[in-house]
């Protein structure tokens, strides 16, 4: 740090630009190699909740901002009559992070500048007095869809205030999200790898979903989409609303069979590593197959034909069968690493 | 093993080692269909240590093999190999 300029370590590419809100607190957490531990005994089930009246099924990752109680200290900041960016530079210096509120549509390299109002969090590293300028990341701005960008002070202070003038009473409902502004450092004593939690996710996960149902945790997630689709292949086809969230749950779909790679990765280093090796096939094919039908469901975007529906409805059948039983075997490589220690 | 070693061994493990293929030979033709071209994707981010993006991971970006290496090369700076 010199007298003029500071900035904290971030990871810029943590891979949940599906749920922002994680993507920025992972920015910070990954940041860390010691905090891998305990981010790989996370994130493990998809769930799904009703979807009655929404154009498309809305899945989401089981763990909300909660999950960072004990890893994160976050806590809300800034009074009335404090300038914004004194504040930030103060917060930055002494190993906080800055979760910002901004509305996007006034910031010009942002994709929505200009457009209808976007407010959204960005997330505050560091700063440069010779530049006066900020350096954060940010979602849709500097031509990218996550990364960094710097934003002068001056833009800064307009837009912070601005949101206090126009934005504060809609979007009061965001501040567990950290609305208008908190600051973030890592935890004194953050845990480790927990592998209790990440057991009884496993467990959650086989819950099971009849057809009857509309909501799921695990790999029954799978299975109703699998009704979903085969329903509007049914149906005659999916209609325009629905087109515009289904990349995005796509997305999420592949996320997390990448995060279980990692994490069975994590495991196998951890020794006895062998055990997992079925697990860790079934999971790279259904890797393999979220691609696939990720493929199918942009091909169907473009030029909608039935038999995609299907495709996609038989993968995701695929996917259930197979993490039901990969979740299994992962459990059962746990509890003979739980009882190794009384068995030595 | 070399760059062009290692993405011909992605292709072939997938496409059955179908021989006399060269650097512009159609392998739509030689049988990568739509689940052929996804397992050659990821067998390439797990062999090059790289993430191809889903807008990248469309058909015409696998229909040889001049075109995987492009593709390739483009996601791998930075990546082992």
């Amino acid at each position: 740090m010199d007298c003029c300029s500071h900035a904290l370590p971030v990871e810029v590419n943590p891979g949940f630009e599906v749920e922002c809100y994680h993507n920025f607190r992972l920015s910070i957490i990954l940041s860390s190699p010691e905090l891998r531990p305990w981010f790989y005994s996370r994130f493990v089930n998809l769930t799904l909740q009703s979807y009655e009246g929404e154009p498309f099924p809305i899945i989401r990752f089981e763990d909300h901002l909660d999950v960072y109680s004990g890893v994160l200290d976050e806590s809300p900041c800034m009074s009335a009559e404090d300038d914004v960016v004194n504040n930030i530079k103060a917060f930055l210096k002494s190993g906080r992070y800055m979760i910002l509120y901004l509305n996007w549509k006034h910031v010009p390299s942002s994709s929505f500048y200009g457009g209808q109002d976007m407010i959204h969090e960005a997330l505050v590293y560091g700063y440069d007095d010779r530049s006066r300028e900020l350096q954060m990341l940010a979602f849709e701005a500097g031509g990218r869809g996550y990364g960094r960008i710097a934003l002068s002070y001056s833009k800064c202070r307009e837009l912070f205030g601005r949101l206090r003038e126009e934005n504060w009473e809609k979007h009061r409902w965001f501040a567990y999200y950290g609305f208008p502004s908190s600051s973030v450092k890592v935890a004194e004593a953050y845990p480790g790898f927990d592998s209790r939690s990440l057991y009884f996710a496993l467990e959650r996960s086989k819950a099971a979903a009849g057809s009857n149902q509309m909501k799921a945790t695990g790999a029954a997630v799978n299975r109703l989409m699998a009704d979903y689709f085969r329903d509007r292949q049914a149906d005659g086809g999916m209609n325009e609303e629905a087109c515009q969230v289904w990349d995005t749950m796509s997305g999420k779909t592949i996320l997390h069979k990448k995060l279980m790679l990692q994490r069975l990765a994590y495991l196998q280093r951890g020794g006895d590593g062998k055990r997992l090796w079925p697990a860790m096939e079934l999971y790279r094919k259904s890797y393999q197959e979220a691609l696939h039908m990720n493929w199918a469901s942009r091909r169907y975007r473009k030029r909608p034909d039935p038999k995609d529906l299907k495709t996609i409805a038989d993968g995701y059948d695929s996917l259930y069968t197979m993490e039901k039983r990969a979740n299994l075997l992962i459990m059962e490589f746990l509890v003979h690493r739980q009882l190794s220690h009384f068995e030595r | 093993m070399g760059t062009d070693e290692r993405l011909m061994g992605c292709v072939m493990n997938v496409i059955s080692h179908r021989t006399g293929l060269n650097d512009n030979s159609n392998l739509l033709k030689a049988g990568v269909d739509s689940i052929n071209f996804i397992r050659i994707v990821v067998a390439l981010e797990e062999e090059f240590g790289i993430e191809i993006p889903d807008d990248a991971i469309v058909l015409d970006n696998f229909s040889s093999i001049a075109r995987i290496r492009s593709l390739v090369l483009s996601y791998s700076e930075g990546a082992a190999g």
